[in-house]
């Protein structure tokens, strides 16, 4: 079973990426950069802005954004 | 990020037209290069085209591109055009959008080949926007670039794999070393000489045919509720095909070690080391500015006073020396000594840029300036402002949001730019013409005024005008690298020359018209007797250099700025200024470094060129008819916070006029400033009027 967390509440180093709950822009922004529904990534920093590692880059996004973005978890 | 600092002047695209058809000739096929930012795209641009190209707009843009001639044989020559790089060809931004109708074909020029840019230490990351550009079926190749890099790191990228697998030709070179660049060039003159095969699209499998290219481009725009299918979710698509490419075509295997870029980061993104270091870079930064271009200032300070001593001695006395010394080289060797300022700024922000700094520092202010509405990206901007704003309102093209954008436009011009420390300067000379150590603060005051009537503006422009948050960050943190002192040379050279080329045209025509609007018309010498008589000075009784000093003044007083300035005058009077320097003023409003060479004019026309005193000298000793000084503490203060604040700038106008579309912003701009500087220095001047 598996539920879903916001990346701004999310614990741990790696993950995958469920969906992204964002205004269509932003969204295939983070797409572009390689942050799309299914994508595992890794979390370099918390914080705001918080940094992300995912198909071999390094993106930081703000906090606001990382609300937008829910992480797959393992209930 | 890479385009941060890399704009371009307003009106280079009203001649871009004229600059395509010198540059293509009819015969040349042109190539467009293709690639995400910081994959050394300019690099490759600067060694295949030794450097000589030309900066021009994308027709009916304020977005730039490079243009440049490569030779690839004795017999074949072509146009390279040098597209902004970009992570996907969506067409989301208006950067997006330019590249995206150029390589369809629907612009100025129509390319022959794409020319595709990859990182080989990052494939995956930068095969995604290759397989957009792959699915446009034109002729392609592709370049593996720092491939030495790669290399020294472990990986070793299988270019044949990697060709069969994109279906177009894919050559490895390292735009450091130069490795690569006789292939690159053989391969693109054979795809230009030989037949047009057809292109095997890349990504293409029986389950996901691929998108007909007039679509292809558009799709993200679509419903998204059926994510799932590749047709609607194309970016899962594209970066999965380009993380299996990547992994095939690595032949090593051997994972890429980030640990030093992560270790780094950990500290420079941190909350508050992040913000010291930021502080401290930073500081550093503007005192090696300031400090290293005090040598060439100097000598070019004494290479027009050399030419102006050179000119008087050639031409015989009268109205043409005194046009060409006080006019031309007075006022225009006054502003063109800043330049070694504004080269060296420019010089630093590229090097910062391109090592990956930027953007971290980027991260580390965007939580501090969007509490006053702007968004970190506007950082740059801001930054860049402080050499001048004209480059910084271009450089807002990094900001996507138009509002975030807006607030940036409207605050830049308050940060102090180059244009203003020659009044700075003056002011301080005159305020403490022995004490460094308070012209030092002096400078910082001014500084750190600036900088909070940005902020302080930006505030309101939020809870008014503008409302709403910046939007929030999104930046790619590209990997730290060496920064090239090439690029960052030749960025200095562009920018720098579009200073001493736009800024001193208007100087140039300001210097001249200045000068003769105090000087004619002229005051015959029975009109002068008649005056002298009328004011009951005894001419008599006057030794040769009075009379002189007389004469002059009567003499502009009499010219047209006399009589503008007597007509001005009341208005600036509240603020301490007198008819000279009100005229200063006034004529300050096209370009504001204008005042010290009209005040120099105004107050230094006249005898005596052999007994030349400094300008501080000669404003220090300036007095009203009745004797009292003209420049005091009160009034010194108030000139200083009047050009802090006050938007005095033609050019910058013009560009915020195309910016921002429309005339509106632009009379805005120049209101709320104006305004802002009166009112404040009238409070300054009433204040130490007060207290002193």
């Amino acid at each position: 079973m598996f539920s879903e967390i916001s990346l701004d509440q999310f614990v741990g180093t790696a993950g995958e990426i469920a969906r992204l709950d964002l205004p269509e822009a932003c969204a295939n922004r983070l797409k572009s950069l390689g942050l799309f529904e299914g994508q595992q990534v890794l979390l370099a920093r918390g914080g705001n802005p918080l940094i992300v590692k995912a198909a071999g880059g390094k993106i930081a996004v703000a906090g606001e954004i990382a609300k937008g973005i829910f992480m797959r978890v393992a209930l | 990020m890479s385009s941060a600092v890399d704009t371009t002047e307003s009106n280079s695209s009203d001649r871009s037209a004229n600059l395509d058809s010198a540059d293509k000739k009819s015969s040349d096929h042109v190539v467009a290069m293709l690639g995400n930012p910081n994959v050394g795209k300019t690099s490759i641009f600067n060694r295949l085209t030794n450097l000589l190209a030309k900066t021009s707009n994308f027709p009916g843009t304020t977005i730039d591109r490079r243009i440049g001639r490569v030779e690839l044989n004795a017999t074949s020559t072509i146009t390279l055009v040098d597209l902004p790089g970009m992570y996907s060809l969506e067409a989301s931004s208006p950067e997006e959008q330019v590249a995206r109708d150029f390589l369809l074909g629907q612009s100025d020029l129509v390319p022959d080949v794409i020319l595709i840019v990859v990182d080989a230490t990052n494939l995956q990351r930068t095969l995604f926007v290759t397989r957009q550009a792959l699915q446009l079926d034109r002729p392609t190749l592709v370049a593996v670039n720092m491939i030495e890099a790669a290399r020294r790191r472990g990986i070793e990228i299988d270019l044949s794999t990697l060709a069969r697998k994109l279906g177009c030709p894919v050559v490895g070179i390292s735009a450091r070393t130069g490795e690569g660049f006789d292939r690159l060039k053989s391969q693109l003159n054979i795809i230009l000489s030989g037949p047009r095969l057809p292109l095997l699209i890349a990504g293409a499998s029986p389950e996901c045919p691929p998108h007909p290219a007039e679509n292809v481009l558009t799709i993200v725009t679509e419903d998204e509720a059926s994510c799932g299918s590749c047709r609607v979710c194309p970016y899962a698509d594209g970066h999965q095909w380009a993380s299996a490419l990547a992994r095939e075509s690595i032949r090593d295997g051997s994972v890429v070690s980030d640990e030093t870029t992560d270790r780094v980061d950990q500290f420079l993104t941190h909350r508050w080391f992040g913000l010291a270091v930021f502080l401290i870079v930073m500081v550093a930064a503007f005192s090696l500015v300031f400090w290293i271009a005090q040598i060439p200032m100097q000598w070019l300070d004494d290479g027009f006073g050399w030419l102006a001593g050179a000119v008087s001695a050639v031409l015989p006395e009268g109205d043409l020396q005194s046009l060409i010394v006080d006019g031309v080289i007075g006022g225009v060797g006054g502003v063109m000594v800043f330049l070694p300022q504004i080269c060296i700024l420019f010089f630093m922000l590229a090097i910062l840029e391109d090592s990956g700094y930027l953007a971290r520092a980027v991260v580390v202010v965007d939580r501090w300036m969007r509490r006053v509405g702007l968004p970190g990206q506007a950082f740059v901007p801001l930054l860049a402002a402080h050499a001048c704003a004209i480059p910084a309102i271009m450089a807002t093209k990094v900001i996507e949001s138009r509002r975030d954008r807006l607030a940036a436009i409207m605050v830049i011009p308050l940060m102090t730019c180059s244009a203003r420390l020659p009044v700075y300067t003056m002011i301080a000379a005159m305020l403490f013409p022995s004490d460094p150590l308070f012209a030092a603060g002096l400078f910082a005051s001014a500084y750190m005024l600036g900088m909070v009537a940005a902020f302080v503006v930006a505030f309101l422009l939020k809870m008014t005008l503008l409302p709403g948050e910046p939007s929030p960050l999104i930046l790619d943190l590209p990997p730290y690298r060496a920064p090239s002192l090439v690029n960052a040379l030749r960025y200095t050279y562009e920018r720098g020359w579009m200073f001493l080329r736009d800024a001193g045209t208007v100087i140039l025509m300001i210097s001249i018209g200045i000068w003769a609007l105090s000087t004619y018309p002229k005051l015959s010498d029975e009109r002068f007797a008649a005056e002298m008589v009328s004011r009951d000075v005894a001419v008599a009784t006057l030794d040769e250099t009075e009379l002189a000093n007389l004469r002059a003044a009567a003499d502009q007083e009499h010219a047209i700025i006399g009589r503008l300035g007597r007509v001005v005058a009341p208005v600036f009077e509240p603020l301490g200024f007198d008819w000279k320097i009100s005229v200063g003023v006034l004529s300050s409003f096209a370009a504001r470094e204008v005042v010290v060479s009209t005040l120099s004019i105004l107050y230094g026309l006249g005898p005596e060129p052999e007994e030349e005193t400094s300008l501080q000298q000669r404003l220090s000793n300036a007095t009203y008819p009745d004797g009292r000084p003209v420049f005091t503490p009160a009034t010194c203060v108030s000139l200083l916070v009047f050009f802090v604040l006050a938007m005095q700038c033609l050019p910058t106008q013009a560009v915020t006029k195309k910016e921002t579309g429309s005339w509106k912003w632009a009379a805005f701009q120049f209101g709320y400033m104006t305004v802002l500087a009166y009112v404040a220095a009238l409070i300054a001047y009433q204040t130490v009027s007060l207290v002193s």
